[in-house]
């Protein structure tokens, strides 16, 4: 169980997430929400950055930390000079037996040329290839699908789906519903920071509306200023 | 202005690259130089035959390599009309002062060597990935990653200067020069900060991350001086004691590169204030009796490295 106390992140005097009490069950998790939603700032929070000093993390009872957690972060930076394979050697698999090395088969990152030459879609590949070797029990992934191709997205979706057979935990976040509902046994909404609302795998109807309802009232509201001005 | 044929294309192309760059004194020097650089070939080719076949096979070498490494060439093929003869017009007009430098001194036979120049474009070029020196990289240990970087941006350079500093190792002050300048390249490596994943990737803390990469570093830069402070120590031998504490200093400058990124570490920035750091630290590991000060640099950063390391390893306790 991941369980999420007194949670507060701000920048500067505005507070962009605040959950006082959250439990995740163990299995895969969408996070959905607009744009500014604090997505992001939620999974950075959770792998330990930019949090408050009193917010408790906890996985299983324990401190929820490095050693138990991957994270693959919205934007992938590489340093600069080195080839794929020699970013990949640096994420030492927990257990070789688990190493995620083979999936590029299934994600053909070129590895043995530099990162500089690799398209947005290849970087993301391999920070997931990144995250994936460390083979932690929890993995935490920033928009993953962006700039991936239709057959990378259909690969991810079935990793995904084999970590949670192999009892991982993944926090995937998302703007992009389709992936997240077919994959996900919960989805939160995630609104100006907080939980407002939780849909179980099956039962997603409502999403959607209750996504944009709010974006939805302010187009129409705008649009319809913008015609009489 | 009548349309450029295809043939003269990329002709036209580089010298409109050149009025854009360079101003018009600038292209008239540019000339000078050149018209100078091809009479002072013409004199060493009349002073000594053999150097013409040196300036032929160094300038079919050189449009060789250009050929290969063009970034353009998938491109003009697919949409450049007649590329081939374009090609071929560019490097023409790149090797004709040397032909004609070759023909005035009567070098006849050497010119012939620059002939393949022009199928050049019908020869395949080879596509290699892009990594520069892969054997090397393979000795350097997965966590030492700037080195693997230092490697992509400067071989085979730095590989020359090692060569050149072992070969001229009896000479008093070259060897030194070079291994210095070495050294400055692997500490100038030192500037750009990993990204978070990577730095978490590498150790568990910072204090066993800050250990793991100094002291692999000052070990590569032993393993990379030795050999050439050990055959200038045979050649001189009572300078054992120079060559030792240069050797010494650089390992230890090198040490404080890294410890002075990991002070000042942001994730993925270029730190270039800390060459200025750096070659103050560079200036006194040579001066002699002020070998000790960038010791004591590294030893004041030590710590703050250890600090700054904490706050993206532990960062919810700050």
């Amino acid at each position: 169980m991941l369980t999420i106390t007194d949670l507060r992140c701000t920048y500067g005097e505005r507070t962009v997430v605040e959950l006082p009490h959250y439990e995740m069950a163990p299995g895969v998790h969408g996070i959905v929400g607009l744009n500014g939603a604090g997505k992001s700032t939620l999974l950075n929070a959770l792998y330990g950055f930019g949090r408050n000093r009193e917010a408790r993390v906890l996985w299983k009872g324990a401190d929820m930390g490095h050693a138990n957690t991957a994270f693959q972060e919205a934007e992938s930076y590489f340093h600069p000079g080195i080839t794929g394979a020699e970013f990949l050697d640096l994420f030492m698999p927990a257990d070789p037996r688990g190493d995620a090395g083979s999936l590029n088969t299934l994600l053909e990152v070129p590895l043995d040329a530099p990162i500089s030459t690799y398209s947005t879609g290849m970087k993301r590949k391999l920070a997931l290839l990144g995250a994936l070797r460390l083979d932690r029990e929890v993995l935490l992934l920033d928009e993953p699908m962006n700039g991936l191709d239709l057959a990378s997205v259909r690969v991810m979706e079935a990793i995904i789906k084999r970590l949670a057979e192999r009892g991982r935990t993944v926090l995937i976040t998302s703007h992009v519903l389709g992936p997240l509902v077919t994959l996900c046994d919960h989805i939160h909404l995630l609104q100006h920071g907080r939980f407002t609302r939780d849909f179980v795998r099956g039962h997603t109807e409502g999403l959607e509306e209750a996504l944009f309802a709010e974006l939805d009232q302010r187009t129409g509201e705008v649009v319809a200023r913008w015609g009489r001005e | 202005m009548p349309a450029p044929t295809s043939h003269t294309l990329l002709l036209r192309l580089r010298w409109l690259q050149l009025r854009r760059a360079i101003p018009l004194y600038g292209i008239v020097l540019l000339a000078l130089a050149v018209v100078l650089g091809l009479r002072l070939m013409h004199r060493a080719m009349l002073q000594d035959d053999s150097y013409a076949s040196f300036i032929a096979g160094g300038t079919l070498l050189m449009v060789w390599g250009l050929h290969q490494r063009r970034a353009d060439l998938h491109f003009l093929f697919r949409h450049v009309p007649q590329a081939c003869t374009a090609l071929v017009v560019e490097y023409g007009a790149l090797v004709l002062p040397v032909l004609l430098v070759l023909f005035l001194a009567g070098a006849w036979l050497e010119a012939l060597v620059l002939v393949p120049v022009f199928v050049l474009p019908w020869l395949p070029a080879v596509r290699s990935s892009g990594v520069r020196g892969s054997w090397l990289r393979r000795w350097i240990p997965a966590h030492l990653f700037e080195w693997k970087s230092l490697v992509q941006r400067t071989h085979p350079i730095g590989l020359v200067l090692w060569l050149v500093a072992l070969t001229f190792c009896w000479l008093p002050v070259l060897p030194l020069f070079l291994l210095g300048a070495i050294a400055m390249l692997v500490a100038g490596a030192q500037e750009q900060c990993e990204p978070r994943a990577m730095l978490l990737a590498t150790a568990s803390n910072a204090r066993a991350l800050v250990r793991l990469k100094v002291f692999g570093s000052m070990q590569l830069m032993t393993i990379i001086m030795l050999p050439v402070l050990i055959a200038a120590t045979i050649f001189r031998p009572v300078w054992w004691w120079v060559h030792a504490l240069f050797g010494l200093g650089m390992v230890v400058l090198v040490a404080y590169s890294i410890v002075l990124k990991y002070a000042n570490y942001r994730p993925d920035i270029r730190l270039e204030a800390n060459g200025a750091n750096v070659a103050v630290a560079a200036v006194f590991a040579i001066l002699p009796g002020l070998a000790l000060v960038p010791l004591i640099m590294l030893l004041t950063e030590w710590p703050k490295a250890r600090a700054n390391l904490n706050a993206f390893f532990h960062a919810h306790d700050h």
